[in-house]
């Protein structure tokens, strides 16, 4: 199996060892060009800043080699904080950064505050077969506003929306990287693969 | 919900990784950095070359300059203080700024001791020349190390020593018995306990940036490659000839940082890089590095 991970900018290092925690003999490449993308069963948009990877997506053109991978070749993807923005609708166009609009979901970036207010706390994963407790770790994270008819809510922080399963997407505004108890979100990535 | 935990702190530092954070001096160098790419912006009063120049004792900015700046980018925002001077950092922490850089550049609070980084929601970053120094900031609770270089120099030659230095140090600690180690940490001056970590990791517990004299999309993939996971630039955005030009090709260096292709494209034409200085020539007492204990 071979995972994918958006290397323009972010937490590629813990998403990687993330993968092989839970799965030990993936292999991991880092994509960078269009040719990274050849052959991957996973793609992953790490955490970090939303604006930066929006601006190189663009300068290197990678914007429509990825947006095929996930709409066209659909392959399962899972997107955290920066890449749930990208993947999203955001509620104000700022200019900062060009989300794709594949997810039916509205967000606002950075909606919990500043660093100062970043946080961990349970959140709860529910999927039809399993339902499960885990550590979710938000940093500076977006706040989903509306989850449209064809986004799965998913994960909740109490009755607050922080997770959402949409075809081959699972896209969460904490970070399963973050903290070793997450291995549901996993499981469920790996078996988006058809 | 548990805010400023050490997981909350690092990770942050961790999502800053393959990036670039600019120091800026005003709300429109600040949107320059931000539409280039950069990460995070440092907002200062002035830019290390400028201290340089003008001496006299270099203090936190003016939380006025720092919320202005707030204002005006989405992308988070650090801020620097005195060593060891944790009433600044409070001040900061209050603005709600989202890194605070304990940093020589600024002139010494305290001879003797730094600041007491867990008392702290906000993280921390602190500058360090070699090992111990680093494994000494992660025990006062640093949540991001830089190596500290020779700011204000646009010389990249103390970054590459400093980078280098940590790197080797850190080969050296994971080859050792582990009998070896508690002597290593006197050594070293560091605690013991990180010191056992790095053994057993053969990496720093927090990420390794690179600072202090970076001018040059190559100087950024020079300390890319040498191990750096990010880097700071000072002056060497804003001192240049073309700021946003050079903004945006440092900040694509980083990403490519080991693909020359790329490299060779990104910086042609891009102007006049800021003036440098020669370290070697610099007298002892004009070195920034030498602060920090």
């Amino acid at each position: 199996m071979r995972a994918g991970i958006v290397a323009l900018q972010g937490d590629v290092d813990l998403h990687e060892k993330a993968l092989k925690r839970y799965k030990s003999d993936i292999e991991v490449v880092r994509v960078k060009t269009e040719e990274d993308l050849n052959g991957v069963d996973i793609l992953i948009f790490p955490g970090g800043e939303s604006p930066t990877m929006s601006r190189l997506m663009d300068r290197f053109n990678l914007r429509e080699p990825l947006r095929k991978k996930i709409t066209e070749d659909k392959v399962p993807t899972l997107a955290t904080c920066a890449g749930i923005v990208l993947l999203s609708n955001l509620k104000e166009d700022d200019g900062r950064v060009k989300p794709f609009g594949i997810l039916d979901v509205v967000l606002v970036r950075n909606g919990f505050g500043r660093q100062r207010e970043s946080f961990e706390s349970e959140v709860t994963v529910k999927f039809e077969d399993k339902e499960q407790v885990v550590t979710g770790v938000f940093i500076r994270a977006p706040r989903i506003e509306k989850v449209g008819d064809k986004a799965e809510s998913i994960a909740f922080l109490g009755e607050e929306v922080v997770g959402v399963l949409q075809d081959n997407i699972l896209a969460l505004t904490f970070h399963p990287e973050l903290s070793d108890d997450t291995e549901v979100i996993y499981e469920k990535l790996f078996s988006l693969i058809g | 919900m548990l805010t400023g935990t050490h997981r909350v702190k690092v990770g942050f530092a961790e999502m800053l990784k393959g990036g670039v954070i600019m120091d800026v001096t005003t709300p429109e160098q600040a949107k320059i950095a931000e539409e280039a790419g950069a990460v995070a912006v440092m907002a200062l009063e002035r830019v290390p070359a400028d201290i340089r120049k003008e001496g006299g004792v270099a203090r936190m900015a003016d939380p006025e300059i720092i919320l202005k700046i707030m204002d005006a980018v989405t992308i988070p925002v650090m801020a620097k203080v005195r060593i060891g001077h944790f009433a600044e950092a409070q001040i900061l922490e209050e603005l709600g700024v989202d890194f605070i850089d304990e940093s020589e550049v600024l002139t010494p609070a305290d001879e003797e001791f730094h600041i007491n980084k867990f008392d702290f929601k906000v993280p921390f970053v602190c500058g360090a020349r070699d090992l111990g120094e680093a494994l000494r900031r992660i025990g006062e609770g640093a949540a991001l190390i830089r190596t500290k270089g020779e700011a204000g120099t646009g010389n990249v030659v103390e970054a590459v020593r400093h980078m280098r230095k940590i790197q080797s140090q850190i080969k050296k600690i994971v080859m050792l018995r582990e009998d070896e180690l508690m002597t290593e940490a006197k050594n070293l001056g560091a605690p013991f306990e990180l010191v056992k970590y790095v053994h057993e990791n053969g990496k720093l517990p927090v990420p390794n940036f690179a600072a202090g004299g970076i001018a040059t999309p190559a100087d950024a993939a020079l300390m890319m490659q040498l191990g750096a996971e990010s880097v700071f630039v000072g002056s060497g955005i804003f001192k240049s000839s073309d700021p946003d030009r050079m903004a945006k090709a440092i900040v694509e260096a980083v990403a490519y940082y080991d693909n020359p292709k790329v490299l060779a494209k990104i910086s042609r034409g891009l102007g006049k890089a800021m003036e440098g200085l020669d370290v070697a020539k610099m007298k002892e007492d004009e070195l920034l590095q030498t602060r920090g204990w």
